[in-house]
Formats: structure tokens, sequence, C-alpha cells
């Protein structure tokens, strides 16, 4: 593909690296502020041999796109908050039958129908399974139009390459923000091939079951370690980050998405005015650099992290910590009107070095 | 000897050697031996893809010889969708128990049939929840007691038992809708035909297919497997009655 | 290089089209850029307003709470006076907007009638296009060059939308020279 500077949207970057990235196959169901995708992709895919199909819930559109995966097709749906917790069952199922796909929430204020605004509320539910039983699914979090683009193709190979859904949490602000970025394919991450499993029709062999029920003793054990090993491979393989002004810090702010982008601005003006602060992003939100928080934490007294909800992340700072260093938190739990600006974020890191904040570690 | 030791009954070659896990008297088993044979009939075991749903049916794939996909409860047609979208070239099934069809699942069997997704149904009623030991379902005979209507199912309450078939048959994207049973040779001959026919509708590309069979439960139902035919004959069949719904002649073209 | 501009309205005021060429430009220019819209429940008529800000530096956050330049082109958006920074400027749409309120301190208002300006060229659908130009003339967010420009709103209305192109650009130019000429 020939590499172009595109000025769009965030939500449209990403329907064009699905495209990309050999995706053919689009499941969903419109919501704010996520529209854009389904909308590109209706018209888009079909051009390129593929399937656009708007399911009549997101329950529907999860479980096509479990259908398809196990097809060994490359497949994506998109969807907002409310949409993506219908979907917990069928990703749930998904990682249970190990299959790969890349599922992209925009997300936007909750809890409920909430609102439309860019939030992080969706953090726990994106880290922990999000749905029923023992497992967990990988979660990129970009934080511009750019990262929209790569981390969408990313997460394709990604999602091969283990076998497993992958999550793009994203927010309304990156959605719909625009920004100029290129059309560039990011280093190929290796993944086997899918011949050994897919369903195609038992052409010459026996036929295959894709499944994730266990009823025989001692089976779901196995097959949960079995998923178990996936993870742990993913911690020591995957496990991205960015850092920002990171030398010698006396405090490290650390903030991922939309929030990282808006605290990157207030650590550029502390520092500029002779604060020794630096910003750890988190890249994958699952598996967490747990480890270079911890190497940080030996050195570093304060953590303050930034967040658009009422706490959430704070608690995976706080286990990459443990006892060593004071953890901080500053929120901001969305809706209308609640984005936090650079100069809040400036005055909570002045705070937390003169030590106007209570630690939330400290119990 | 050898020459007249004539076989007269084997398995579907699609299906494997493996005894079912029925209950005696269900009707399960026969049904997938029907689904076997259209299978063999049409020779299309090498591209068939079938879709399991939750309940007594969810073993489909220690059965069938062909590639299965497990479906959460209710869900198989979105699945049967996606898997019919990519792999067009492929024959794909789902079977479901009316608590999956007819309860959680409704949604996804009425928008896929309204999409005239090209691919088969399988429906099993027999008026209960089987696997998880015999509860109401929306198919339930009024009168009827089960685990969770043990005063027998009242309209007042519970409302009245649905007519999935009628239902599929209305809708525009539906192409064939049919209602059989296997309680007793004639019927089980014409069911037969049904899902026959219904994998042909599908290999011609007419649509949607749906053949809704009633079946058996003599486990939950708390009768002998005579009386359960009996019963299919006597109550069943009366209120949900046998025979083609709607056979479209030509596929859709806009 | 940093510039920042906040322009709010009415939706189909074409405001977010406005911060669109903007940005294109800046992307033209090699430039990073991020245009921020306002998106809602709102279709056609209800409020709306972009931000616009130009950096030969990473950007921070795409949303500000207070920005250096701010337009605004209808009085439903008149809240959004108080966007602007002290001593920043404030171009309002005079032909629209008949009374405001600004606490801020040392602030540039400049009224410019851009319907009426409109009205007198015979189409009134280059009033944005009219006040694009003002706002790049008072702050010369980036040098003017035709070129760019036209190549800048090719990349945002698209082939389909082309032959509108010349008659946006003299609207431009016209804004654009009114704009110079402020004496601030």
């Amino acid at each position: 593909m020939e590499e172009k500077k595109i000025f769009e949207k965030g939500n449209i970057a990403i329907a064009m690296a699905a495209i990309a990235a050999g995706c053919k196959y689009y499941f969903g169901y419109p919501i704010t502020p996520q529209s854009d995708i389904p909308e590109y992709l209706s018209r888009e895919l079909p051009r390129v041999g593929g399937v656009f199909l708007q399911s009549e819930s997101e329950v529907a559109a999860i479980n096509m796109l479990l259908g398809a995966a196990a097809t060994g097709a490359r497949v994506m749906t998109s969807s907002s908050g409310p949409g993506i917790s219908l979907m917990q069952e069928g990703i749930s199922y998904m990682a249970g039958d190990e299959l790969p796909a890349v599922i992209v929430n925009v997300s936007r204020s909750g809890p409920g129908l909430g609102g439309i605004s860019p939030s992080q509320g969706d953090y726990f539910q994106a880290t922990r399974g999000g749905g029923h039983g023992d497992y967990r699914t990988m979660v990129l979090a970009p934080h511009s139009v750019q990262e929209m683009w790569d981390f969408t193709i990313m997460a394709f190979d990604l999602a091969d390459k283990y076998r497993n859904p992958v999550i793009i949490l994203a927010d309304g602000m990156l959605g719909q923000m625009k920004e100029p970025f290129v059309t560039r394919m990011p280093e190929p991450i290796p993944y086997p091939p899918k011949d050994s499993w897919a369903l195609t029709g038992a052409k010459g062999r026996p036929g295959r079951v894709i499944k994730s029920l266990y009823l025989g003793h001692l089976e779901l054990e196995k097959h949960v370690w079995k998923l178990n090993e996936k993870y742990e491979r993913m911690k020591k393989e995957d496990t991205r980050w960015e850092e920002y002004m990171l030398d010698d810090p006396e405090i490290v702010v650390v903030a991922f998405g939309s929030a990282a982008r808006i605290a990157k601005t207030a650590v550029k003006v502390a520092r500029q005015e002779g604060y020794r602060v630096g910003l750890l992003r988190p890249i994958t939100l699952f598996p967490y650099p747990y480890k270079r928080i911890r190497e940080l934490s030996e050195k570093v007294e304060k953590f303050l992290t930034v967040e658009l909800n009422a706490g959430q992340m704070v608690e995976d700072v706080m286990i990459g910590v443990g006892a060593r260093s004071k953890v901080y938190f500053y929120g901001r739990p969305n809706g209308v009107g609640s984005l936090p600006t650079p100069e809040e974020i400036y005055n909570e890191i002045i705070k937390t070095l003169k030590n106007e904040k209570v630690p939330v570690n400290e119990f | 000897m050898a020459e007249i030791a004539r076989k007269v009954f084997s398995k579907p070659k699609s299906m494997k050697d493996k005894p079912f896990h029925f209950c005696p008297g269900c009707h399960h088993g026969i049904v997938h031996r029907l689904v076997g044979e259209a299978i063999d009939t049409l020779g299309i075991r090498e591209k068939t893809i079938g879709v399991a749903s939750v309940g007594c049916s969810v073993f489909l794939y220690d059965y069938f010889d062909v590639d299965v996909l497990e479906a959460p409860h209710g869900r198989a047609p979105a699945e049967a969708t996606a898997i019919k979208r990519v792999l067009p070239d492929s024959v794909v099934f789902i079977y479901q128990g009316d608590g999956d069809l007819a309860a959680i699942g409704t949604a996804e069997i009425i928008h896929a049939a309204n999409r005239g997704e090209n691919f088969t149904v399988i429906f099993i009623n027999n008026a209960n929840y089987g696997m998880t030991g015999g509860q109401m379902a929306p198919t339930t005979l009024l009168g009827m007691k089960t685990a969770t209507s043990p005063y027998g199912r009242d309209f007042r309450r519970e409302g009245y038992p649905i007519k999935m078939s009628e239902i599929i048959a209305q809708l525009e994207g539906s192409a064939f809708v049919a209602r059989g049973a296997v309680n007793k040779p004639a019927n089980l001959n014409k069911t037969k035909k049904y899902i026959l026919k219904a994998f042909e509708y599908q290999i011609k590309g007419m649509g949607f297919s749906f053949v809704e069979v009633l079946s058996a439960c003599p486990t939950d139902w708390g009768m002998t497997p005579v009386e359960a035919c009996e019963f299919i004959e006597r109550e069943m069949i009366p209120y949900y009655p046998l025979g083609i719904l709607k056979e479209k002649k030509v596929p859709d073209h806009l | 290089m940093y510039y920042e501009v906040f322009i709010a309205g009415a939706g189909g005021q074409g405001v977010l089209l406005m911060g669109n060429i903007i940005s294109y430009y800046a992307m033209l220019n090699d430039l990073n850029t991020t245009f921020m819209p306002s998106y809602g429940v709102e279709m056609r008529g209800g409020m709306t307003h972009c931000t616009v800000i130009i950096s030969d530096e990473e950007i921070g956050s795409p949303v500000l709470q207070e920005v250096d330049n701010v337009v605004i082109m209808s009085p439903f958006a008149s809240q959004f006076t108080t966007m602007v920074k002290n001593g920043g400027i404030l171009i309002l749409n005079s032909s629209l907007v008949k009374s405001h309120q600004c606490e801020k301190e040392n602030v540039t208002i400049l009224k410019q009638p851009f319907n009426d300006l409109a009205l007198k060229a015979g189409n009134s659908k280059i009033t944005n296009m009219i006040a694009l130009g003002y706002l790049w003339g008072v702050t010369k967010p980036l040098p003017f060059d035709e070129k760019l420009l036209q190549q800048a709103m090719l990349g945002i209305l698209g082939e389909s939308k082309k032959k509108f192109i010349p008659s946006n650009i003299e609207a431009f130019i016209e804004g654009y020279q009114l704009g110079e000429r402020e004496k601030i």
C-alpha cells in the first residue's frame, strides 16, 4: 500500500486501517460516537470484495464476529460503552474458543446510558476480561489518530498471534478528532497459520470443532491453564508503553489514551518551569507495564495517575508501585464539559509535589 | 453366506460411529440422523459447516463428522450468517432447540430469516427446556406442567405457546418453511423430505430454509417413549399443524 | 510555531468546514494540527463548534479551556465568547450577533457582518468563507498561498464539490483583504 498523509477523524483512521490490515468483514450496530466506522466500511468494504453487515444488535454483531473468526477470516466490530457491554458474552466465548478478532471501543461515559462525551470508564471492563469466566483480552490504548491507524493494524496481528480477541480502547475524543496521519504499515508481528484450526468444511479430513464447553474431568481446568499461558506470553512479549520526559523524575504522571495526551502538555509546561516531572503512558492496558512502574518506583517517590474516570487504572499503578512509593489520583469522570485541561493537570502535579494531595495507597 | 448378507441399516457417512447420549425415546437422535442422511444424499459433507446451539443439541460435534462451531445460547443464526457470508460456497446449517431459538435467540432468528440468509435451520420443538431439567419453554402447551410451570401453563401468566414456523414463514426473507414430526413413520418420511429440501434450497441459493420438528422429550414430560409419541399426535400437532408453510419458487432478485 | 482558534456557530453555517480547511492547510505545510469538533445529538440547526490547533511540536490536548482566537458566527453561540483568553482576539459575525458579553481583559473585539457581505456578493453560501478569510487576514495562522488553499479545499470538499472551490476562494480573498486592513 502506498503511504499517504491523510487528514481524517480517528474513527475513519480505524476503518481505513482495518481494510489495510486485510480485514474484509465487519459486523456492527450504530452507536455514537463511533458510527463513522460502520458508515465508512459500509461504503468501502463492498469495493474490496468484503462484507459489511449491520446487525440487529451488538449481541448479534459479536456473534457474527465469532462465526467469521471461526472460518479464519480477519474480522472487526466497533461499538461504544453500552454496546460493548452487550458484546461481553460473545467476547468471553471467543476467548474460550481461542478465536482472533478486533473489537473497537470508542468509549463514551457511563454507567447506563450515561452520555456521549469521552471517557475512560470502561478500563476495568476492558482489562479484567469483561465477561464471565477466567480469561483476558489484549487491550491497546491509542492516544492519537496516527495510533488509531497503527494500533488497528497491530491489533489484527496480535489477535492472530495469540488467537485471542484484541480490544482497541479509544474514546469519543480520539474517534471524533481529526489529525494528519500516515497510512504506513507497522512492523508486522508474525503469527501462526490458521489452517490447522479454521472451519472451512472438512475437505479430505475429519470434521473439526470450535467450542468452549469442557465437561470432562479436569478438562476445563486444563483449558483455562492453557489460555493463561497465552496471557503470560503476552506479558513477556507484548507489553508496550511510552516514556515522555522521564529523565531523573521527581514525580511520574501515569495516564493512557486521551488523558495521556492532555497530561503530556501539562508535563511539558512543568518541565519548562524546571519541575522534574515525566509521563509514563501505558499502550497495552493488558498486559500492563507493571514491571516498568516497579523499576521507576525504586527511584521515584510520587506517582500521579490521571484518568477520565473516578479511579480505575490507578489500581494497576498501585500494584506496580507496591509499598515503595506514594500514589496520587486525579480523575474527571466524564460528562459534557468535564474533560480536564492541561492547566488542571499541571496544578495537580504542583499540588502533588507540594504534598497538598492525599496519597490513595495509604490505607 | 456372504452373498445373502445384505446390510440394510448403517449410520450415514457424515456421522461418527458414536452412540447418542440422548435419553431413551428422545427424538433428537432421529432428527440428527435425518440431517446426516440429507448431507450424504447431497454429497456435501466436505463443505458442510454446522452450528451447534446450547441445550441437548450442543453435542452435535460428537455425532457429525463435519466442521462444527458451538454458538452461545440463542446466537447460532448470527454465527451462521457470518460463516455463510465469508464462505458462500459452504453449506451451513444450525440446529437449535425451542429455548434457544424461540426464547433467548428470538432476535437473531427473526433477523437472519428476514435478511434471507442462505442457510438451513433445524428447529427442535419439544415444548420444554430439556437439558436444564424440563422447565417451561415458549413452546410449552397451555396447561402443560413443567418444572417452572408446576400448575400448568396459563396464558394469563405465561402467555401462549409461540408458533415459530408461522412467524418465520410470514417474513419476506424466508424461502422454505415446514413443520414436521418424527413420532410415526409417515410423519418421519415427510420430515426427511423437508430436511432434504431445506438443504437443496440452500444449495440452489434460494435463501433462508427452516424446518421445525415436533420432538418427544419423554424424560422431562414424565412419559414412556410411546406415550410421548402419542402426546405429540394428540396434543402438539393440533396446535402446531404439520406441513409446508412456505416454498418460494424462484430466488428473490432486486 | 503555535496557533489556536475556536469557531462556534449554528449547524449548517459551515463552522466545521472553516476549521477543517485551516487544519488541512497546516498539514500541507507539514505542521502538526488537530481539529476537534463538537459532536452530539444536535444535527442541523443545533449549536456546533470546533477547536483547531497548529504547532511544529507534538500537540497535547485538542480541547482547550481558553483560546487565543475565537470566532462567533451565530447568536446561539454567543455563550462561547468566554472562550477567549485575556489579550486574545474575538471575531463576531455582526449580521447575526447583535449583542455580546466578554469579561476577559484586553480582548480585541472585531465585528464584521459576514452574512451581509455574502449577500452583497450574491451568494449566501460563502458566508463562512468570507469569515475564514477575515480570520486568516487578522490572525495570520500561516502565510496565505492560493494554490495551497485550493488544495486544502479540495482535500476537504472532495472531487464532487470541486466546482464550488473558485467561488469559495474568491470569498476567502475578500474576507482576507478585509482582515488584513484591520489595525490591531
